[in-house]
Order: structure tokens, then sequence, then C-alpha cells
């Protein structure tokens, strides 16, 4: 049976203020022709579908389009929410689709929901797991040891009762790492404040599944092994370095007998490219090519140019950030060295204020008045 | 200053007690707090402040409203706060002032209170004292604190918009440029010090100008006036050169006129002698004649006293005589006889007292004699205290015994006491105990009893049950049964009309379908063809159709509605039936146990079984007032059976005291006997005794010691009167050889006295007296005799000078006129006045050329001091002016703002690259720099804007721009503060709203850029109601809010 792995959708997401529901709409069609010609069965989707819990009307009519494109297409969907979806939201009308084998799960009350389909192979199971905290574990699972996120899974997939023997799927939506390593980030994740601290899982916990489907990381990447994957976001969602060097891509499973698993990646060609441009203003004009593009630009002058984000736009309709890098801003990034008065001496402080506010420095006898004044203030001793 | 927990207890919204522990979010990182509109969030970050300073952040709240209007009457209103700083732990609790209930109506005040506990030092108290510690400790006060450490609610814009004032002090604080700031005021001191001094100089130039001497004659006396008048108008100190050269000039024409008046002087003077030597020599002719006068009169006076003096010389002869010859042995003579007089008596004296020392003597013998006789008596008395004081012990005996039978009179009286009362215990039990018994038995049959009553308490509760449970179920049972039957019947009586509606219009369709075959089959009739049916040739009336056409189907459906029907209605009937069945059943059952209840047989019940209902609820009636009376009677029993139990308990006691008693009793009867007979035997032995003399033994003894003492007495009396006989003897012996004495003395000034008087009357005759009494007549004091002996000498002298002089006095008039003086006095008196006047003039002169001589001189010293003054004060002023930065027209920069700028910069460059990410680049502060410009705008902010170029002023961005550069204005301020000295820490910041007004992308990045500084050591609190940040902030304080105040919930983000 062929899957395709897709997943951080963000739907309606905004970019540097740029609605990207047209690039979104491209690439989503894109994959419904890849999923014809791969000759894809079931589409995965690990969470994240929309940008924000309560959608726009925009991003609502986009997904609406596409489930109902695959359904026409006769092809099954596996989805879950992320932490970026409402679970309750998604999970509506979710037993109604069930019977166009669409389903979405948003639910988790103890128990993993479970599809099982039947290929030539004999039975696969697809477990459905939304993104959930471990609190709520510890909720339905009151006995399990629910201190980190870590032992909170295991108690979860420990009580799901996995049969090993046949083959197993899971689709899943949470902060998988690595033994040796954590998995990079792209940069347009928002889990900020989170990273790394409370909420990790080994990848072990799943080795169970034949293949883990994980969303939640922009990144495309396998962790632990190649068929325990992140799928990436579809799209170039921020203007970091990392991800504006990435190719996105998907991959596409096929599981044959238990224990073969295939795994190849497709790449994905956006509608517009995201992409940095750097140089000083004035050649970054003339020399504009590929205008549709969203641009991140960086000025090298070394003067502030006069209206330099209008100009830039009649030739870029769509710069997202305009910045500079010259030695002001270099400047600027250094660690300030404090006030410039640091290390000055009072003699000296006095003679340049002097010179800057009386053209000249004070007199004899004015420096003795001085002297004594200050003393008088404990400035000097 | 970094929280660890804030507890607030009936304090804004919080109904009761509400507390938020930092501690739990760890030493740093971002928290959220968030919750309803009004709910409190606020709250928290005005419960801090108002602990620290005793203020609330943001403008609106009030410190008088914080009481929480949901607490209860009696919940105090409280905010305790603990915190770190520097190190060590503090904990700050603090109550404003509210008013609160009375117990008995109206409102009472409580007062506000604070206290700040810093162990190990003492703890302080007082709402404005710890407001004066946390400032101290903390080295900034509430607006600074504001500046630094909280972005409030609606008030980012003024950390941008700070006036220069405040803001140049807070920088005052972090760089601690005071110093420069004192500079200048110690500047503009010293130039008000010298500004003063000048003043007093031109004061003084003035006073001493006012000093000069002048007439209205003199020629610079108009310019003078002038003077004086721009003195007045206070103009003095520009007249400077005038009146110096004035005042030479004066002193000059002084000079001059000084010397006129002294030439002057000299001739004047010169004149006036000359007249007086002229009246000198009229004078002295004058005193000549004067002189003869007075002698040639003089002389006349002496003449007539010669005889007078003549007399008195004769007397002063005879005087002398009798005062140096005859007085002398006058008084040897009186002398002599004196001594005589004295001797005579003093013998005759003596003589007395002999006498009287003879009588003594006499009686002296008398008394010893006396007392001799009293001697035989004496030894009689000292035998008899010897005896009695052999039979004192007797006494002693005596007085023991009587004391024993006093004892034992006691101890008897007591044992009759002690039986009486045994008696009277052993009557009262025996009484008792028969009473006891007699009551007991009365009892004996109660506890049988009890045991019946029980047992018919029981049955008759049985019965009872069984009666209620007829009555409260199986009557309602078939209450209802009944009803269910009534439904079903009803039930079955509807299906039953269906049905026959239904069939009834089966029937007609069926016959309409009839009619209609037959109306189809009538059509086909043609006449003379045989109809189908019956083969007639005849069709007289063919069937006509219908007016409805009916079909086969709808037949069939109607039909298979009618079944239905049917089938309906007979499930009903059946069921109708079932149920009649069970209710009679049922029924039947009831009116059996009914029957059975009653005692009474089934037919004889009522026909209507709630009539029979009726009767059981009588019986239930009957039976509770049956049990009942029958708990009352069984109570009493109860209590007599515990009575009768209790009885028998007490007889078993009474009976064992009765004996205990009874053995008393014996007891005491043989003590007493005891006593008896002890008592007769003292009686015996005291009877035996010798009888005393004195009734006891002090008595005796007394006696003893009187007899004792009239013995010693007797033996004093003699001794002291043999002592008296032997003085008074010695006495008469010492008299007799004075009297011997005195008898010799006098018989020899007999014979001096006899001498003395012959040698007088030899005197008295030599002297020429006649007898004594002449003499006595002259004799007169030795002074006396002088004086009159000196009168007559002066006189003698007198005569003879004046005749001298008076010869003399003839011969100086000779040839002398007499003249009159009175015209040469008027002469020389008017030429003194000339004199004198000239005089008065020149020493006015004199004074005023002195007096404007020293104005000059001072003058001319002061001022040149004035001059130096001038130019002092001018450098001060501009001194002080450029250090303070009130030049005139230029940039009103100060010392201090120079320094300051410096540090801001250092600021606005922290701010900036917190900015830069958090604007993607857009944005950058810049201080403002103007050079020329009025007004104090050093530290005033500009932002520049990347995409356009252009700086403009920070006013003008917009709400989420503002909170974005405050945001970091505010950063960079903590940043430095920390990093610079002057131990101000700076460990936490609240942002309270204001990322309401970001747009996400906005908002992202600040997000991102706040979460780089968890790095560092700095707690950042957020209050929020925007759900993005609660998405992606895990430490969470939730504040829910209902009608009975709000509370509080953390969540750690598991």
């Amino acid at each position: 049976m062929k899957f395709i792995h897709l997943g951080d959708l963000h739907l309606g997401k905004n970019v540097n203020d740029f609605s990207m529901i047209e690039d979104q709409q491209y690439i989503l069609d894109q994959i419904a022709d890849i999923i014809e010609a791969q000759e894809i069965d079931a589409v995965l989707l690990a969470g994240d579908i929309y940008d924000r819990s309560i959608p726009s009307e925009e991003a609502v009519k986009l997904f609406d389009g596409f489930l109902t494109k695959l359904a026409a297409m006769g092809r099954s969907v596996f989805a879950v929410s992320g932490n970026h979806d409402s679970d309750e939201r998604l999970h509506f009308g979710s037993s109604l689709f069930a019977a166009k084998n669409i389903y979405i799960n948003g639910r988790y009350d103890g128990e993993i929901p479970c599809v099982t389909v039947e290929d030539d192979h004999g039975p696969l199971h697809i477990w459905l797991l939304p993104y959930i905290k471990a609190s709520r574990v510890g909720h339905f699972l009151p006995e399990a040891d629910t201190s980190t996120y870590d032992k909170a899974f295991r108690a979860v997939i420990d009580h799901a009762d996995v049969d090993g023997a046949e083959r197993n799927l899971l689709v899943l939506h949470q902060f998988v790492t690595g033994a040796a390593k954590e998995p990079e980030l792209a940069g347009s994740e928002t889990m900020v404040l989170n990273v790394g601290t409370i909420d990790k899982i080994g990848a072990d916990c799943f080795d169970v599944f034949d293949y883990v489907a994980m969303g939640h990381i922009h990144r495309a990447q396998a962790v632990g092994r190649e068929t325990c994957r992140y799928v990436g976001s579809m799209l170039k969602y921020s203007l970091d370095r990392n991800e504006l060097a990435q190719t996105k891509t998907v991959p596409v499973i096929t599981m044959g007998a238990k224990g073969d698993v295939e795994v190849q990646l497709i790449p994905l060609q956006p509608l517009r490219e995201i992409r940095h441009i750097r140089g000083h203003l004035r050649d970054l004009i003339d020399s504009a090519t590929d205008t549709e593009d969203y641009i991140y630009a960086t000025l090298t002058d070394e003067e502030t140019q006069f209206d330099a984000m209008a100009r830039l736009q009649e030739v870029y309709p769509r710069v997202m950030k305009l910045d500079y890098d010259n030695a002001a801003s270099r400047a600027l990034g250094a660690e300030g060295g404090g006030p410039v008065t640091e290390g000055k001496s009072f003699h000296q402080l006095i003679g340049e204020f002097f010179q800057l506010y009386q053209g000249s420095q004070p007199g004899e006898k004015e420096w003795a008045i001085i002297e004594e004044t200050a003393r008088e203030a404990g400035v000097i001793e | 200053m970094k929280p660890i927990k804030v507890v607030m207890n009936a304090f804004g919204p919080y109904a009761a007690r509400a507390e938020v522990d930092f501690s739990q979010f760890g030493d740093k990182g971002i928290f959220l707090i968030t919750g309803d509109t009004g709910a409190g969030k606020t709250t928290i970050f005005d419960a801090i402040t108002f602990a620290l300073f005793n203020k609330t952040s943001g403008a609106e709240r009030e410190v008088g409203s914080l009481r929480s209007d949901f607490a209860a009457d009696n919940e105090e209103t409280f905010v305790e706060l603990t915190f770190s700083h520097m190190g060590r732990e503090y904990r700050i609790f603090r109550s404003p002032k509210y008013q609160k209930p009375k117990r008995n109506g109206g409102m009472t005040d409580k007062p506000a209170k604070a206290a700040l506990y810093r162990e190990p030092d003492e703890p302080v108290e007082g709402t404005k004292a710890v407001t004066d510690a946390v400032e101290e400790l903390l080295r900034i006060d509430y607006d600074q604190f504001k500046q630094i450490s909280m972005i409030a609610q609606g008030e980012f814009r003024k950390v941008l918009n700070a006036d220069p004032n405040s803001r140049g002090e807070i920088l005052q604080k972090i760089f601690g440029t005071g110093g420069y700031k004192r500079m200048g005021f110690l500047m503009r001191e010293r130039f008000d010090k010298a500004y003063g001094g000048l003043a007093d100089l031109y004061k003084s130039l003035d006073q001493y100008f006012d000093g000069i001497r002048w007439t209205d004659e003199s020629p610079f006396a108009e310019a003078i006036s002038q003077q004086l008048t721009l003195s007045k108008e206070g103009r003095g100190k520009y007249q400077i050169e005038q009146r110096l050269a004035l005042l030479e000039q004066m002193t000059e024409a002084d000079e001059a006129e000084a010397a006129d008046c002294e030439t002057n002087l000299t001739a004047k003077r010169a004149a006036a002698d000359a007249a007086a030597k002229d009246l000198a020599l009229i004078h002295a002719d004058l005193a000549l004649f004067e002189k003869y006068d007075r002698l040639a009169a003089e002389k006349a006076q002496l003449d007539g006293q010669a005889e007078t003096m003549t007399a008195l010389e004769q007397n002063v002869s005879l005087e002398k005589k009798a005062l140096y010859d005859v007085k002398p042995v006058y008084d040897g003579l009186q002398a002599e006889e004196a001594a005589l007089k004295k001797t005579e008596m003093d013998l005759q004296t003596a003589a007395g007292q002999k006498n009287m020392f003879r009588m003594s003597i006499n009686m002296a013998e008398m008394r010893m004699n006396d007392a001799i006789s009293q001697m035989p008596q004496m030894e009689k008395k000292k035998a008899d205290a010897a005896l009695l004081k052999q039979e004192e012990g007797n006494y002693q005996l005596w007085d023991q015994l009587q004391a024993e039978l006093a004892a034992c009179g006691e101890k008897l009286d007591a044992y009759e006491e002690q039986l009486r009362e045994k008696t009277e215990t052993v009557e009262n039990l025996t009484a008792a105990g028969k009473e006891a018994e007699a009551r007991a038995a009365s009892l004996a049959d109660r506890p049988a009893k009890l045991a019946e009553l029980k047992a018919e308490k029981a049955r008759l509760a049985d019965r009872l049950l069984d009666c209620r449970n007829l009555l409260d179920v199986k009557f309602p049972a078939l209450e209802r049964n009944g009803k269910v039957l009534h439904d079903s019947q009803m039930a079955y009586v509807e299906r039953r009309d269906v049905f026959d509606q239904i069939n009834e219009a089966y029937y007609q369709m069926e016959k309409q379908l009839e009619s209609l075959r037959a109306g189809i089959l009538a059509q086909t009739l043609e006449a003379g063809q045989p109809c189908p049916v019956c083969g007639s040739l005849n069709h007289p009336n063919p069937a006509k159709l219908p007016d409805e056409a009916v079909t086969e189907e709808e037949l069939k459906a109607l039909k298979t509605k009618r079944d239905a029907a049917e089938a309906a209605k007979t499930k009903a009937g059946e069921e109708a039936a079932a149920c009649k069945a069970a209710f009679d059943s049922g029924l039947a059952a009831l009116m059996e146990a009914s029957a059975k209840m009653l005692d009474t047989e089934t037919e004889k019940l009522p026909a209507h079984y709630e009539e029979t209902e009726k009767l059981v609820r009588k019986l239930e009636g009957e039976l509770e007032e049956k049990m009942q009376t029958l708990s009352g009677e069984l109570a009493a029993c109860e209590r007599e059976t515990e009575e009768l139990q209790q009885l028998q308990e007490q007889l078993q006691t009474s009976k064992t005291g009765l004996e205990d008693a009874k053995a008393d009793l014996e007891n005491l009867q043989a003590q007493k006997q005891k006593v008896q007979l002890e008592k007769k035997k003292l009686d015996g032995q005291l009877a035996a005794m010798k009888p005393l003399q004195y009734e006891s033994l002090e008595k005796a003894v007394d006696a003893r010691e009187k007899l004792e003492k009239e013995a010693a007495e007797i033996q004093e009396n003699y001794d002291k009167k043999r002592m008296g006989l032997e003085s008074a003897k010695k006495s008469f012996a010492v008299q007799e050889a004075r009297e011997k004495d005195l008898q010799a003395q006098k018989t020899q000034l007999q014979a001096a006295a006899e001498n003395k008087r012959n040698a007088f009357a030899e005197a008295l005759q030599t002297a020429g007296f006649g007898d004594k009494d002449a003499f006595l007549a002259v004799i007169v004091e030795k002074e006396e005799l002088e004086s009159e002996e000196e009168t007559l000498r002066s006189y003698q002298t007198a005569v003879s000078v004046n005749e001298a002089a008076l010869k003399q006095a003839a011969r100086d008039i000779e040839g002398k006129v007499r003249t009159d003086a009175t015209q040469a006095e008027a002469a020389l008196a008017e030429a003194r006045a000339e004199e004198e006047a000239a005089q008065k003039r020149l020493g006015d002169v004199t004074h005023r050329r002195n007096t404007n001589r020293a104005v000059y001189e001072k003058f001319l010293q002061l001022q040149t001091s004035a001059a130096d003054k001038l130019e002092e004060v001018t450098m001060l002023q501009n001194l002080a002016d450029i250090l303070q930065g009130k030049m005139k027209g230029k940039n009103r920069t100060s010392f201090e703002t120079y320094v300051q700028m410096a540090g801001f910069d250092d600021i606005i460059r922290a701010a900036n690259q917190r900015l830069q990410p958090m604007s993607g680049g857009q944005y950058q502060l810049y201080r403002h720099e103007d050079l020329e410009a009025k007004g104090n705008v050093a530290l005033n902010l500009d932002i520049l804007d990347h995409y356009t170029g252009k700086k403009r002023a920070v006013n003008t961005l917009s709400g989420g721009e503002s909170f974005m550069a405050s945001l970091s204005l505010a950063l960079g301020l903590s940043d430095r503060v920390t990093a610079g000295a002057g131990g101000i820490r700076v460990d936490t910041l609240f942002i309270d709203e204001g990322f309401g007004t970001l747009d996400e992308k906005s908002l992202n990045d600040a997000l991102l850029m706040l979460n780089q500084l968890t790095d560092s050591n700095k707690l950042i609190g957020i209050i929020s109601h925007r759900e993005e940040l609660k998405e992606v902030i895990p430490k969470k304080v939730l504040i829910k809010k209902n009608n009975k105040g709000s509370s509080i919930e953390t969540d750690l983000g598991l």
C-alpha cells in the first residue's frame, strides 16, 4: 500500500504580513497531482493543518477543497490535529467523514483510535494520535508516571496494546528526538519557548511501529531511523537562513509485507520563491529578476538610503523585509563598551564640554575655581 | 528585586486569599498572566508595587479603593510580598486603610499598617518607615521603579516620552552624575555670594559718601545733593569716578577754609587779653581800701573783750593748785577706807557659815544612829528569803499535776461527744435499712412484668408494620394497577373505534370498487348483449360509475390498514384483559390480607376496596395509640426495675456500715474508762501534797525577791548616812581656818587708813583750802582747765596781730582813689565773646575737613576692591551659567546632562539591539541631537525608519510601534543598569498588555527577542489576553472571575 506523508500545512498562515493562501493552494494542487501520478492509496496528515485554532474562511475553504478532491479521487485520508489546531473544531464531523474514508482525529481519551485497512499483505493498523500534553495523559491513565513527556508517552503506547507481529503505522504530532541529537529546526516553528526542555520524547518509544509519520518540526528529517520522519512544512514559512536554503519535499511510503518499508522523497516546486538578496540599493533595483518572488533585501550601503522600501517595492512588489548590513549595523550588534564618557578623566570631560558650548577652554583662574568646586562636590579627590 | 511569592487577601477582585508563587517558574524565563477582563491581572502588579511603595501602577487606581468589594466582613485586607535582592530575602506585609463594619452596626476605620522583615536585622514597622526603607534598599523610588522595571497598562508611551527632568533623574541615579549637578549648584552659590559681596561693597561706598559734610553756602552743595539723590535711586554705583573727583575738590576747599579761620582766631584772642589786663589794675586798688576798713572794725571788737579775760586768768591759777597738789592724797585715803570695810564684812560671813556647818554635823550624827538601829531587821529578812527559795521546788510540782489533770478532763469530754455521735449514727443506719427493705419487697415483681411488656410491644410493632405495609404499598399499587387497567381499556376502545372507522371505510371503498367494477362493466353493456354477470339481455338500470375512482391498490392498501388496525385492536384488547386479570388478582390478594389484618372474613368486607382501605387505616390509628400507651407503661416499668436494683445495692452497703459503727462505739467506751482511771490517780497525788504558802510559784518567787531587796536597801541607807557625817565635819574645819585669817587682815588695814588721813589734812592746809568742802568746790577736770588757758592765750595773740596789720594798711592806702569797675568789665566781656565765636568756627571747619578727608581715603580704597570684585563676579556668573546649562540664547545643556547624554547613548545602543530584531530591522532609536535647539531637549528620543531613511520624533509612532520601542528601551535600561555600578539591580520586568497592539508578525518577533533574554538571569512577567501568547508561553497564571470574586491557578505547562 502506498502512502503520502503530509503535515504542518499551516493553512491560512501569514508570513511577514503576506497571505500565503495562493501559494498554499498551488502546492496542494501540486500534491494532488503527485498523488495521482504516483498512484498513492492514502494520505497521512500529521497535524498543524491550520495555522490558528480558529482559521480564516479562506483556509477552511482551501482544506475543504483539498479533502473533497481527495475523496473524489477515491483516496483515504488519515489526519490528526496539531498544537496549532483546535482539537474539537478539527474533529467536527469526523464520524460522518469516516463514511468516505476520511479519518480525522482530534481526541485522546486513554485509547488511541485505530483504523485497520486491508491490502494484499493483510491487515494494516493505522494509529491516529493527536497533539496532547502530558497532563492529559495523567488524567486518563491515572496510574501512569507523567512527570516527563517521555515517560507519559511510553505509558500511552504501552496501554494501546499494539500487536507488533502485524503491520502498524503511527501518525503523530510531538517533539521527538533521537538518541544522539535533537532535530534541527527550520526557523518558522513557533514553539519558541518550549524548545527541548520538558517535552521531548525519545524516538525509541515508538519502535513498535513500522512507520511513524510525524509533524511539528518544519525541517524534513528522519529521527533515529529512516522510517521515523518529520515531513517538514510544504512551503518556506520564514526568512530564516536555514529555511531559505532548503528544498521542500514530501515522502512517499510504500508498505509491503511486514518489515518491508520504502521511503522516497519527492521535491516540491512553489508558486513563488522566497529569496534573500544583498547589495547596494541602486544595484538591486537595476538588476531585478523574478520580480514576483517574495524578497528579503539586505542593503549594504553605508548611508541610510532615502525611501528605500518604497523604491524597492517599485521593482519587487513583494518585499517582505528590509535591513542593512553596514558599519553602523555591525556596530549595533557588537557588545556595548559602556558610555563614551567611561574612562575619561574629569579634566577631559570639562575640557570637552567647554569646548563644545563655549568654543574655548577655561582659563587658569577659571580652572582653579572649577577644581575647587569639584572637590567640594565630591567629584574629584 | 525579584519577587518570590505574593499573597493577596481580600485585595482588589480577590475575595479571600490568593497567591502567586513565582519560585515555581524558576529563576528566569517568561510567564504569562491571563484571564478575563477585570479578573484581576493588573492587580497582581498593583499588589507588588503597593507592598513595596504604597502606590499602585497605572494612574486610575487609588490606594483607598484596594479592599475587595467581594470580601467577607471578617476578612482582613493585606498584601504580603516575599522578594530577594542582592542575595538576601525580605518579606513585606502591608495593609491599606479601609473601613470595616462593626459588630454592632456602623463602620470602623482600620488604619494602614506595614512591616518589613529582614533577618537577621531587626524589622521595620510603620507605613512611611517601610516605604523609606524599601527605597533605601532598592535605591529607587516608585516612579523610577516603574520606568525601569514595569511597563504598565496604557503607559508605555510614558517611557518613551518621559519629560527630560524625570529622565534626567533616572540617569543621574544610574550613572551617578549627582556630583556634577552639585557642582553646578555650588558654582551658582559662589556666584551668589560674590554678587552679594559686590552689592555690599557698593552699599558701603554709598554709605561713606553719605557721611560727607558740607554747608549750604558751599559751592559743591548742588552737586552733592544731586549725588545723594542718585544714591537713593540706587544708581550710586555708577557715579564712583565723579564722586571721587568731587571728594578731592571738597577736601582742598576745606583745607583753605580752615587756615583762614585760624588766623582770625589769633587776632581776636589778642584783643581780649588787653581788655582783661586793664580791668585787673582797677580791681587791685579797690581791694586795698577794703582791707583797711576791715582791720579797723576788728580792733574795736577786741577792746570790748578785755575785762572778761582778766577774771578768767585768776580762776585758772586756783584750779591748778587743787588739781595737782591736793587731789592725789585725797584719792589715796579713800582707797584705804574702802579696803577695810570689805574685810570686816568677809569676817562676818565666815562666822555665820561656821555655825551652819556645826549644825549639819549634828544632824548627820542623828541620822546615822537611826540607820544603825535598822540593821537587825535586815538580818531577819535575809533569812526568810533563803527559806522561800528552798520551797520553790514544790510549787513546780504542784503546777505540773494541775496541768495533767486539766488534760484528762478535756479528753473525757471529747470521748463523751464522740460516743453521742456514734450512737446516733447507729440508730439512723438501722432505721434506713428497715425502710429500704420494705420498699425492695414492694418492687420484687417488676422484672418479670418488664419482660412481659417487652414481648407485647414487639407483637404490636409487627402488626403495625404489616398494617402500614398494606396502606403504603399494597393499596397504592392496586390503585396504580387500576389506573393502568383503565388506560388499557381506554386504549382498546380507541383502537376499536379506529378499527371500526377503517373497517367502515373499507366496506365503503369495497362497495365503491364494486360499483366501479360494475360501472365499468355496465359501460360495456349493450342492449341485447348478455350481462357478463347475470346473463340478462336487458339492462334496465346499468350501474353508474361512482364519482370518485378507486383502484385495487388503494383498496389493498386500505385493507392492509384495516388489518393492522384490527391487529392493534386485538392487541389492545388482550392487553386490557391481562391488566384486568392482574388487577383482579391483586384485588383479591389485597382483600384477603386486609381481612386477616382486620381479623374478619373476606366476605364481611365492604364492597369497594377503598372502604376497606379506610377500615385498615382506622385500625392503624388504633394500633398506634395502643403502641404509645404500651411504650409508656414499659418505660415506667423499666424505671422501677432499675430502682429495685439500686435499693438492693444500698441495703448491702448500709449493713456493712452499721456493723462498723457498732464496733467504733465499743472502742470509744473502752478508751473513756482508761482516762477516768488516770484522773483518779492524779487527784490522789494532789491531795497528798503539803499545803503551800502561796498560791503559785510566781507569787512565791516575788515574795522572796521583795525580801531580798528590802535587806539591800537598809544596808545602802546606813552607808549613805555614815558618809554624810564625815563630809559635814570636814567643811566645818575649813571654815574655822578662814575666819582666823580674816581677823588678822582687818587689824592691818586699820593702821594704814589712819596714816592716810593725816597726810590729807596736811595737803589741804598747804594749798590754802579751808576745809575739804572748799577744795571739792574748786576741783575741775584737767581738760577744762587746759581749754581755759588756751582761750586766754589766743586773745592775746589776736590783739597784737591786729595792731601790726592796721598800721600797714594805713600806709598802703596813702595817695589812692576809689574808682568804678563796671565799664571795664563790660568791655572785657565783649572781647571774650568775639574770641569764643572765632574759636567755634575754627572747630567746625576743622571737623568738616577731617571727616571729608577720611571719606575720600576710604572711598579710594573701596573703589579698587569693587573693581576686582566685579571681575570675579562676571567670571563666576559665566561658569555657573555654563555648568548649569543656562547660557542665554545657546543650547541649554548642563554639564550633568552632557555626561548623561553619553550614558544615555549607551542605553540607546542596548535598546536598539532589541528593537532591530523586534521590528524586523526597520526601526532604530537615536538621541535627539540639535545644538541650536532652545530648551532642554538633550535627552529626547528620535526614531529612524530604515524603510524611508528619515528620522522623526518618537511620539509620532503608532501604538504597536510605541510599545516595541518602549519595551526595547526598558530592556536597554535594565541591561545597562545591571552592568553599571550604583547598586541598583533589576531582575524583573513586568509588561502589562501592550501586546494587543502588535500584529502577528511583530508578536512573533517580540517573543523571539524576549526568549533570548531569558538566557540572562531575568524573570519576565507578561499580562495579555492574546490567544497566541497562551499557546506559546508554557508557564501561566490563570485568573478566573465569577460573581463571588476572582481566584488564581498556576499552570506549569506540563
